[in-house]
């Protein structure tokens, strides 16, 4: 039995808390009659059956004791897998992980899983309904229980792997939480690792191979201002010597031969020097899985966020921002948050404060509308006294000392302060689509300009905003839509799904490929970057199936079956006999032979 | 008007009047009443013949007969006795329970009763007992006497333990009348009734059991854990008022009038059970005379 809420138990607790209550209610309380005479027969007569007594009066505690143990199991959503419990139903989890697309087994393991999917479809019978769940980065339902077995073939083979491991045991989960007219289905996987819960059917696709991959591949500047690729390569199963090559829009920038030994991580660095662009990264030589054989950076400029800033010129900013590594600076007067979207961030620079879309900003002198904070005024000659040591954007800043001449007094209802005086300097903000930075006076109106950490502090913040086009699987950002309605969203494999705006953001689905992903409207572009694939993903060895059963000659299906509505209906039934039994030890009128 | 004439009102008493008290007995009281009794003496109704024998009176020997037959016979005529009700009111502090308290009502019956018999001119006494004779009234005889009977019976109020063994021992003991003994009691005597009533026969009384109870003790409203304090004797029993222990104090009730009854059966005493609930006139006018009281 397995619990999806055990922390429920703790209520348990209060069993004895009835059954000291039961004990304290045996409290006596006298009455005067006129006379005990009758009630000394009737008595003698209880005694006589004593024993059945105590036994309906301990039945009554014992009744509530049940019933509070009952509810309080219900409430611990606990399940049990039974056999044979299933219906006719049944759901197909396909593994879409990136190791899905090895090659051991021809053509990959995924077309292996898919005919095997088909085969059963076969076997099955034309009226048992069946559903198809895809294990990908998150688990979908691709197909909802149907008999159309076309339909399902179909969806089946539309399936894809991705570059990302698989959320199987999700998948597994809400395959297990279907029903099919309220019976749960038999759940039967085909991938190349076994799923955790015992008591679905694995139909494991792969043989193992050995195989080597690009587990992670890093840009960095160095001191000269050349960009300095890191490629971490690894075998898995056997020694291989293989070679590592960077290219670039075709052209090969370097390569390098590796001899790789299993368990020993080899690293490959190259100085790319101040080239800008995405650098293409191949590990050489055939092995069973291609989709770790390569890798994708941002290099240079490309690697760098593109900066717009929003307001009258401001020779401090103007002069931080030259210094600092972006993709482009954009300077404009005019406040149109139509083309805030193609900035990573947006600086507002002593506008006049105004709601702000979804995205990045740095603010400068002035603060949005809908921030979380209560302006109070201003607050005229403030020293900083403290500075926040542990928030990123104040790291190795030291402004402790440095004063300003005028700053908006705000009350902050959340977010963190990171620079105060007698009021907060710096604050920052995270939440609603929001990542904000705000300097809550002009810099030109303090010291700090001429101050050695001003230029860190910015620096901090903007990547701290910004962060770089270097995305990471599974990320699905959001993007401030300004006016555009719609937008076009680009695989690295060349397809391409319009992406509609929703309350003035484009959310885009989760990023599950290698690759260059753009984001397009008639006016700008955005890019994201994902390097290498899941690099948990390379091993390619068969793990014996240690839970769930491999699949063999049919047996009557194991279903998890959740006992809660059981559980509450024993409870209403104790709460009934509870009751009925506390109506029959109710006082009850009884024929009066005292008329004459 | 004073308090003890307001037990009945005026209207009430006069349906009274029409009334009698019944006996099954004859008591020699000595005295010639205005009851017809099974006794035959000097009376003026014919009830009968006899053979003369010697030493009867001549003015009853029917000379027609005797001219006729040859043979002498003696006229026979019922005579006319009195009766002595003893009112036997329980004063134990049981009997101040219930709504009217049962003295109250007790009050009312026996003065009811008392009333009847005065009218006819029987002997009427009263006494209070608890565990004795707390109050004696004298019997007595006529309307005159129904004021003292009132304002006797008007003045008794709840007290002490109840006992109707040493009460009607010590009270036979007091008295040579013997005649109907009227005990109008809740007969919740912690010694039973059984002796009480052995020692009035004993005695030569005809008892005629009124067995009077409130609604509370036919029909206890209890609930829950509760200590029962005896109002007389302060004995103590601890209950769970639930159903079973409710059905189990219905049955000892039953069984305990059960025993009551076939008591009475056996030693041919009337019995008569009554709630205090049911109204008073009912009670006198419809069930004591289907009880064979009064007539």
């Amino acid at each position: 039995m397995t619990f999806g809420t055990p922390a429920a138990l703790w209520w348990l607790v209060l069993v004895p808390v009835v059954v000291l209550l039961y004990m304290l209610r045996a409290r006596r309380e006298p009455r005067l009659v006129p006379s005990v005479m009758l009630w000394e027969r009737a008595t003698r007569d209880l005694v006589a059956r004593l024993p059945m007594r105590r036994l309906e009066r301990n039945l009554l505690l014992l009744l509530q004791v049940l019933t509070i143990a009952v509810i309080v199991l219900a409430l611990a959503r606990p399940s049990v897998a039974l056999r044979g419990f299933a219906g006719d139903a049944v759901v197909l989890v396909i593994d879409a992980s990136a190791s899905m697309q090895a090659t051991d087994v021809a053509p990959t393991r995924l077309v292996a899983a898919q005919q095997a999917a088909a085969a059963l479809l076969e076997r099955l019978g034309p009226r048992q309904p069946i559903a198809v769940v895809v294990a990908g980065l998150r688990p979908r339902l691709i197909a909802e229980f149907t008999t159309d077995r076309a339909a399902l073939a179909s969806a089946v083979r539309a399936i894809q792997a991705s570059d990302a491991a698989s959320a199987l045991d999700g998948a597994v989960t809400l395959a297990a939480s279907l029903r099919a007219s309220g019976r749960p289905a038999a759940v039967h996987v085909f991938g190349d690792r076994a799923p955790s819960d015992s008591t679905v059917t694995w139909h494991a696709v792969g043989r193992g191979a050995p195989n080597a991959g690009i587990t992670a591949a890093q840009t960095r500047l160095d001191a000269r201002g050349h960009t300095q690729l890191m490629v971490r390569v690894e075998a898995f199963g056997e020694t291989s010597a293989r070679s590592v090559a960077v290219s670039m829009e075709g052209r090969t920038l370097a390569s390098r031969e590796v001899r790789l030994v299993p368990g020993t991580p080899q690293v490959a660095l190259f100085d790319l020097a101040r080239t800008s662009g995405v650098a293409e990264v191949m590990l050489r030589g055939r092995d069973a899985l291609a989709a770790d054989d390569r890798a994708v950076v941002a290099v240079g400029r490309e690697g760098q966020p593109t900066i717009l800033v929003v307001g009258d010129p401001n020779p401090v900013i103007d002069a931080v921002f030259r210094a600092l590594p972006a993709a482009e600076v954009i300077r404009r007067a005019e406040v149109a948050p139509d083309h805030w979207g193609r900035a990573a961030l947006v600086v507002l620079d002593r506008v006049a404060p105004l709601a702000l879309p979804p995205g990045a900003y740095l603010l400068v002198g002035t603060i949005g509308t809908n921030l979380p904070v209560q302006i109070e005024g201003t607050a005229a000659q403030q020293t900083i006294r403290a500075v926040s040591t542990t928030h990123p954007v104040t790291r190795l800043v030291d402004l402790r000392g440095a004063r300003v001449a005028d700053a908006l007094a705000i009350r902050p209802q959340g977010g963190v302060v990171l620079v105060e005086g007698d009021v907060p300097l710096v604050w920052a903000y995270e939440g609603r689509g929001l990542r904000v930075v705000v300097l809550l006076f002009d810099p030109l109106a303090s010291d700090l300009p001429v101050h050695p950490a001003f230029p860190v502090l910015i620096a901090n913040a903007v990547d701290w905003l910004a962060g770089s086009p270097q995305a990471k699987l599974g990320d699905a950002p959001v993007i401030a839509a300004g006016t555009w309605s719609r937008a076009t969203l680009l695989d690295p494999q060349g397809g391409s799904q319009e992406v509609a705006a929703q309350d003035g953001v484009f959310v885009l689905p989760p990023m599950d490929q290698v690759g260059v992903y753009r984001l397009r409207t008639a006016g700008w572009e955005r890019r994201w970057v994902i390097s290498t694939a899941d690099p948990r993903e390379s091993s390619l060895a068969i793990e014996p199936a240690a839970a769930a059963k491999p699949a063999g000659p049919p047996l009557p299906q194991l279903a998890q079956v959740r006992l809660t509505p059981w559980l509450l209906g024993v409870a209403v039934v104790l709460i009934a006999g509870e009751w009925w039994l506390w109506v029959r030890t109710l006082p009850r009128r009884s024929h009066q032979k005292g008329v004459p | 008007m004073t308090q003890a004439d307001l037990l009945l009102d005026p209207e009430f008493l006069s349906r009274l009047e029409r009334l009698t008290l019944l006996s099954r007995r004859v008591y020699r009281s000595g005295l010639r009443g205005e009851r017809r009794s099974g006794t035959l003496g000097r009376g003026v109704e014919f009830a009968d013949y006899r053979s003369y024998h010697p030493g009867d009176d001549f003015r009853y020997v029917d000379w027609n007969i005797y001219s006729r037959l040859d043979r002498l016979f003696v006229k026979l005529f019922s005579e006319d006795e009195d009766i002595t009700v003893h009112l036997f009111v329980d004063v134990s502090r049981s009997m101040g329970w219930g709504q009217p308290s049962k003295l109250d009502y007790a009050v009312r019956v026996a003065a009811a009763l008392g009333y009847i018999g005065l009218a006819n001119l029987d002997r009427v006494g009263a006494v209070a007992f608890s565990d004795r004779p707390q109050k004696t009234l004298a019997p007595r005889r006529g309307r005159v006497g129904a004021h003292t009977l009132f304002r006797f019976l008007g003045g008794l109020a709840p007290d002490g333990r109840s006992n109707l063994a040493a009460a009607l021992k010590e009270y036979s003991l007091r008295t040579r009348r013997r005649g109907v003994l009227v005990v109008i009691s809740d007969l919740m005597f912690p010694d039973g009734i059984a002796a009480g009533l052995r020692l009035a026969r004993y005695y030569r009384f005809e008892p005629f059991l009124v067995h009077l109870l409130s609604d509370e003790e036919l029909q206890p409203i209890v609930d829950g854990d509760l200590r029962l304090v005896d109002v007389e004797t302060g004995a103590a029993v601890e209950v769970t008022a639930d159903g079973t222990t409710m059905d189990a104090y219905a049955h000892a009730r039953d069984r305990y009038f059960n025993e009551i009854e076939q008591f009475c059966l056996r030693h041919q005493i009337e019995y008569l059970r009554a709630a205090t609930s049911i109204p008073f006139e009912d009670l006198i006018l419809r069930y004591l005379r289907a009880g064979g009281l009064i007539a």
